[in-house]
């Protein structure tokens, strides 16, 4: 299999957030050839307004994002459910690039995976997630889905390791099947 | 109708100066009824993005407080958005995302209406999805 490059992007922006615990845990579940990397952080975007996109351009750290989104073989998103929704920090970022020519996610290959602290595991959010990639000409994976509910108990509180086997095998599973559906989706050439 | 003034406070989930939406906000006073009062809602554009490590370390911004204020004292809200990428602009989902953490959570019972240009159609998905995470 061709190596892929992958970038994550987690939705919260705390520091002590399940989401980026499992971003974290992801390199140690990936399948051989693949490389899973944080992508530069939105935490320095403003929000978005077209007045500044077109006074100024795109504020730097857009522009870093999105080259990173651009290079990779594939995106997955780990994020918690704000509202019944995308954290709106995340929609910003989203927001943002979507303006960009050269627009980052057009056939890029995006899986979803969710961390809540409730039973439904942020069911939610992927769907809205799903319906901006949707718009904006992704990829996205169908399944497995990966939706860690009642998330408390799966996580070791000192480390922030997921502890919970069972989890942890979903996730080894959706990496292999996303690695597939990129080749089949967006063969390297 | 009762005697009593209503006072509705008018939400623009969209920045830019020229906003279509921020229009169409500025238009509704005309259109209001006898005894119903429409003021702007203060800016969003301040509020950090969501973090909860903010909110336990400083507590909620005062812009946010400001916000969640001028909600609570409405008898009811219009949100006037336009759509983006399918649904709820980032920054006013963010604005939602913070007032949505605070005790006497501002949208709690608070009769809300979802406006929109009316040229622009497919803005209804954004006002569905605005409307799903009250």
């Amino acid at each position: 299999m061709a190596n892929l490059n992958i970038v994550s992007i987690c939705g919260s922006l705390r520091k002590g957030s399940f989401n980026a615990m499992v971003q974290r845990m992801l390199p140690s579940v990936a399948p051989d050839g693949m490389t899973i990397k944080p992508a530069p952080s939105f935490v320095d975007f403003p929000h978005y307004n077209a007045d500044i996109q077109n006074s100024t351009g795109f504020p730097a750290p857009v522009n870093t994002l999105a080259d990173a989104i651009r290079a990779a073989d594939g995106v997955i998103f780990c994020t918690p459910e704000y509202n019944f929704s995308i954290p709106g920090a995340l929609k910003n970022a989203i927001d943002w690039v979507s303006r960009l020519q050269n627009q980052p996610f057009v056939g890029k290959p995006v899986a979803l995976q969710s961390v809540s602290p409730g039973p439904v595991g942020g069911a939610r959010v992927q769907y809205d997630l799903r319906k901006s990639m949707m718009f904006l000409d992704a990829f996205t994976l169908n399944k497995p889905e990966i939706f860690i509910g009642n998330c408390a108990s799966k996580f070791d509180e000192k480390t922030g390791e997921l502890k919970d086997e069972a989890t942890r095998g979903f996730i080894k599973q959706q990496l292999a099947a996303f690695a597939a559906f990129i080749a089949r989706v967006a063969p390297k050439s | 109708m009762s005697d009593r003034q209503l006072d509705v406070l008018v939400i623009c989930g969209s920045l830019r100066k020229g906003s279509y939406n921020a229009a169409l906000a500025r238009t509704l006073p005309a259109l209001a009824p006898g005894g119903m009062k429409l003021r702007t809602a203060p800016s969003f554009e301040r509020f950090p993005l969501y973090n909860f490590d903010i909110q336990d370390a400083t507590g909620f911004p005062p812009e946010v407080n400001a916000w969640a204020d001028a909600i609570r004292r409405a008898d009811g809200l219009v949100i006037v958005s336009p759509e983006y990428n399918w649904s709820i602009p980032g920054g006013l989902k963010n604005a939602i995302d913070w007032v949505s953490r605070m005790k006497e959570q501002p949208f709690k019972d608070k009769p809300v209406a979802l406006d929109r240009p009316p040229a622009v159609f497919s803005a209804a998905r954004g006002c569905s999805i605005t409307c799903a995470s009250r």
